[in-house]
């Protein structure tokens, strides 16, 4: 479980970078949404505790989980496989876990050479192959093509932890979380089942554009329902 | 009301060492006022919101030590001790937030230091809060993929190191895109102007005072 509690912190010229957040994930895929300096990234920060907050309380995990913008700064090891050998003992098990991502072909290439988009699916691959209790990821789908965005959102559906996710990918989120929390000028705007958020004007109230899918929905009279709905 | 206010690289020298030179003979009043000069330069340079910041370090710098040494010693001696400290953090952080890094690599090539010394010094005072950025970025990825206290302090070089060559072919790169030929058309001459002539008739004043109660 992920619990910030009023959770308020200052920068080194005291100016407020967050203000009173609130946020709890026990479980399923989080998604934090706002526009640039929003402080979406520094309450990634706080959970994994690499920013102290000045005030508030943090309960997470002892092993987190994280990817970041720069995936290139997860990378030890000079080839793909190396990097993926220290935690699955043989080169076939590594071989196996890539190839469920589609991503066998990278096996014996460069880290560091690798395309952003690449690094970053690796990156993301190496924060959760060592068996993390929460997982953190930020803009993890910069740089991903339409296919691997797909490879994310199906890992990130399939592993059983707390996930918080900060993206704009309003498409990847719809796809992925479960629950979205919007994050506006240092503190959360608002928060709720991420149909409730996308089908509300809170996001064009913060500068984003209606959601393309719910845009085309509206237009054909239909709304969007999510898995447990149907089921229901 | 912000005013531009920088200071000559050689003026910052100057007044580095004169402080330290001062309170080393024992003159701590004369040496403090010109920190607080300075202090009030930067003040009035960067805006009371922007040097806030550095008020509350300094107030770390002061408060714990001097109970600390008001029960070792006496208050006095404690206040004296800690005059001299703050003096000396003063005179330096100000020293180093004044000067113009363009300026300073002028004023380093003309003493004959190599152009890559000259260039490096300022970037490392300048872009110390970047590198730190950068490092504690690299630390929170690696701690991400599960490395922890020494496997994490012994892989950390390694995106740092390979972040350094990329971000300097990148650089090379935008500068050759610039035609970045003549490094004396981008770099700034300093010029002398009001305040390092303020501060340098301050200085040899209090010099001579100095030297007439040594002599006379």
């Amino acid at each position: 479980m992920i619990h910030l509690a009023k959770i308020e912190l200052y920068d080194v010229w005291y100016k407020d970078i967050l203000k009173g957040i609130n946020l709890r994930v026990d479980d399923g895929v989080v998604a934090l949404i706002g526009p640039n300096g929003a402080g979406k990234t520094t309450i990634l920060k706080v959970v994994v505790k690499a920013l102290k907050p000045d005030r508030g309380r943090v309960v997470v995990p002892e092993k987190v989980g994280s990817s970041w913008q720069n995936p290139y700064y997860s990378f030890t090891k000079p080839t793909v496989v190396e990097e993926f050998l220290e935690y699955l003992g043989s080169v076939r098990e590594v071989e196996e876990f890539l190839g469920n991502y589609g991503l066998k072909h990278l096996l014996s290439k460069y880290t560091f050479k690798l395309s952003v988009g690449q690094a970053r699916l690796v990156s993301i691959l190496l924060a959760v192959v060592w068996g993390p209790e929460a997982l953190v990821l930020d803009e993890p789908t910069n740089g991903l093509s339409l296919r691997e965005r797909y490879a994310v959102s199906e890992l990130l559906r399939s592993i059983k932890i707390p996930v918080v996710i900060a993206s704009h990918d309003l498409d990847f989120i719809l796809m992925t979380s479960d629950y979205v929390y919007v994050v506006n000028d240092g503190h959360i705007v608002c928060g709720g089942s991420t149909l409730d958020i996308f089908y509300s004007d809170v996001l064009q109230h913060i500068g984003f554009p209606e959601p393309e899918v719910v845009r085309v929905g509206k237009e054909l009279g239909l709304r969007l329902r999510c898995i447990d709905e149907v089921k229901s | 009301m912000k005013l531009r206010v920088s200071i000559h690289p050689v003026t910052g020298f100057l007044s580095i060492t004169w402080v330290l030179l001062s309170l080393y003979m024992g003159y701590v009043l004369s040496a403090f006022t010109l920190s607080l000069i300075l202090t009030i330069l930067l003040v009035v340079s960067k805006g009371f919101n922007e040097v806030v910041g550095l008020l509350k370090l300094y107030a770390w710098l002061v408060i714990p030590p001097f109970i600390i040494l008001t029960i070792m010693y006496t208050p006095l001696e404690a206040l004296d001790m800690i005059i001299r400290l703050l003096t000396i953090a003063l005179v330096l952080t100000n020293v180093l937030q004044l000067i113009t890094p363009l300026e300073l690599t002028y004023t380093l090539m003309r003493l004959r230091i190599p152009p890559t010394a000259t260039l490096a010094i300022p970037i490392v005072i300048r872009l110390s809060e970047y590198m730190s950025y950068v490092v504690n970025e690299a630390l929170v990825a690696l701690r991400g993929r599960g490395l922890r206290k020494r496997k994490l302090l012994m892989n950390l070089p390694i995106p740092l190191v390979v972040h350094t060559i990329k971000s300097s072919t990148q650089l090379a790169e935008a500068l050759t895109q610039k035609t970045f030929r003549n490094i004396n058309l981008v770099l700034g001459k300093p010029k002398i102007g009001l305040v390092d002539i303020m501060i340098f008739v301050y200085v040899v004043l209090m010099t001579l005072k100095y030297l007439q109660t040594i002599y006379v």
